[in-house]
């Protein structure tokens, strides 16, 4: 063995010991960690053990089997929580396009006005949409308005951004090409600019209203309307039973929606 | 001979990192001229035709259009400048998403008042001027495709379609074959100084292949580091001035590639790039 393969050798095993060390300390720090929360929240394994055989009781013999007559009354609810749905994201797509431009790069050179719009929407998006929905509903009142308004500000916090994203994701040659053409800057915009957004324009607002349509159940368990509502209200009744349909309508409904908007999503796409 | 059509006067343009992409550059493009200008990449080929259509800003000295200087206008006035100057890019620049005859009409984007065309509806007679530059181009039957579909020849000829669309009295080429392979830049060349010759358009035409300044220019123009070392015409442009232009590098060489041979030996940092 050569001394420059002894050296190496000493040098890996040095590299694999520090590794080592590395390892069992992120151990020790990581099972702190689980400790204190442990500790925390008052968890306690046997708890979770010995509650099991009551949730299996409960999805038993409350949940199951879920009222199929139940369905019926769910079916206007769930209207209402798609109009919900659809109508904020609608309305979130076409406030985003403002704040996505505002918040580019490329289209707005002032940073102030940039730094402004995205911070709008980060807060707007900081905020969780169900916290939306319990302070909305302290203003306007109970119902699919509050949900509405809820729903829309939750979608512009993630569309802004998105949006801004992918306007600053767009090719300049194509841009500079239709500038030097002695094109406006409004003809610039619509002819240069936003035949390279409308992809993401779509994917992202069609997705938007694919979440919206989860976002609204939750946001209607607190009093924003829809198919959410309806569901706690048979919760707060104790009709399991039809609560465990409203679940299942939810599920329907989301997998439903899911497939059309992907479906018209790759049409809108191969087409335009 | 009358007034140039452009006439670039000590020109220099340094940009804010402190590279000087463009040094002291002056010559005419007479009306009707197809000219070709040389280099390496990064000698400055791409900025100094950016700064006729002021794309780019020169730092010093002028570009003159037509006798007058191109650095005051503003809105409106730089608006109809562009109009008047068609460009042509080397990676062709289209808007991928639109149509064929869509990127054609763009041409037209400087010739209208307010919002028209600003949602891609346009005049019946630009349309049909549009269909008749496809037709000279070879490319009628693409007129409805995508961009995005046609091959890198064809997007170069749409590129040109859209440039003569602006009916302009000069055409701009940054590298318009660079992209492509030889037989499409035989091809796309011959379109341009065909269809330049018989509108009578002047046309200044960036180019790194020899062979091709010597093919298609009526006079030829080589730039280094930024300078210009060579104006004359493509018959005087010999072997030896070829090796000095390409590939005889100076100490400066280090520098990223950047040449500067001693003649045009300045002291202030070379840069790379027509980037721009």
């Amino acid at each position: 063995m050569g001394p420059e393969v002894a050296r190496s050798l000493t040098r890996i095993r040095r590299e694999n010991r520090r590794q080592l060390v590395i390892q069992l300390v992120s151990l020790v720090i990581a099972g702190l960690i689980v400790w204190w929360s442990v500790a925390g929240t008052g968890f306690s394994f046997q708890a979770m053990v010995r509650g099991v055989p009551n949730i299996l009781r409960f999805l038993w013999e409350d949940l199951l089997p879920p009222r199929l007559d139940a369905a019926a009354r769910y079916l206007m609810p769930a209207l209402e929580t798609l109009y919900m749905s659809y109508v904020a994201a609608v309305v979130a797509a076409f406030a985003s396009i403002g704040f996505g431009i505002l918040g580019a790069r490329n289209l707005v050179p002032n940073a102030f006005v940039r730094y402004g719009s995205r911070a709008v929407v980060s807060f707007l998006r900081a905020v969780p949409d169900v916290v939306w929905g319990v302070l909305l509903v302290g203003v306007v009142g109970i119902g699919p308005v509050a949900g509405v308004i809820a729903l829309t500000l939750g979608a512009i916090g993630m569309l802004g951004k998105n949006f801004a994203d992918a306007f600053e994701d767009i090719d300049p040659g194509q841009v500079e090409a239709i500038r030097a053409t002695g094109a406006n800057p409004i003809q610039v915009f619509l002819q240069g600019v936003w035949p390279q957004f409308v992809p993401a324009f779509i994917s992202w607002s069609f997705y938007r209203f694919d979440l919206n349509i989860r976002s609204a159940a939750i946001v209607g368990v607190v009093g924003g309307g829809g198919i959410g509502f309806a569901l706690i209200t048979n919760i707060r009744l104790f009709q399991y039973q039809a609560a465990s349909m409203g679940i299942l309508f939810i599920f329907g409904m989301i997998l439903v929606i899911e497939f059309l908007t992907a479906r018209s999503r790759e049409a809108i796409l191969g087409r335009a | 001979m009358g007034t140039p059509t452009l006439s670039f006067v000590h020109l220099t343009k340094r940009y804010r990192d402190g590279t000087l992409a463009v040094s002291d550059v002056s010559f005419d493009v007479q009306p009707g001229e197809f000219l070709v200008l040389v280099g390496r990449s990064g000698a400055g080929k791409s900025t100094l035709l950016r700064c006729v259509n002021r794309l780019i800003e020169p730092t010093e000295g002028d570009v003159l259009f037509e006798g007058r200087s191109v650095r005051p206008h503003r809105g409106r006035a730089l608006r109809a400048l562009r109009r008047d100057i068609g460009m042509i890019f080397q990676e062709f620049n289209l808007v991928r998403r639109k149509r064929v005859i869509d990127n054609v009409l763009h041409g037209r984007l400087g010739h209208y008042q307010g919002l028209r065309g600003t949602l891609g509806a346009f005049p019946r007679e630009d349309v049909e001027k549009a269909i008749d530059i496809l037709v000279r181009l070879g490319l009628e039957d693409q007129a409805l495709k995508r961009a995005d579909q046609l091959s890198g020849g064809q997007k170069q000829r749409v590129g040109i379609a859209r440039a003569i669309a602006q009916n302009p009295k000069v055409v701009l080429a940054d590298e318009p074959v660079a992209s492509l392979d030889p037989a499409s830049s035989e091809n796309v060349l011959g379109f341009l100084r065909k269809i330049c010759k018989e509108d009578g358009i002047t046309a200044v035409v960036s180019l790194h292949q020899v062979e091709y300044a010597r093919e298609f220019a009526d006079r030829v123009v080589a730039m280094k580091g930024g300078k210009l070392i060579f104006d004359g015409s493509p018959e005087e442009l010999s072997d030896e001035r070829v090796q000095e232009l390409y590939f005889v590098d100076s100490e400066e060489s280090a520098n990223d590639g950047e040449v500067t041979s001693p003649a045009t030996h300045h002291a202030s940092g070379q840069r790379r790039g027509g980037a721009a």
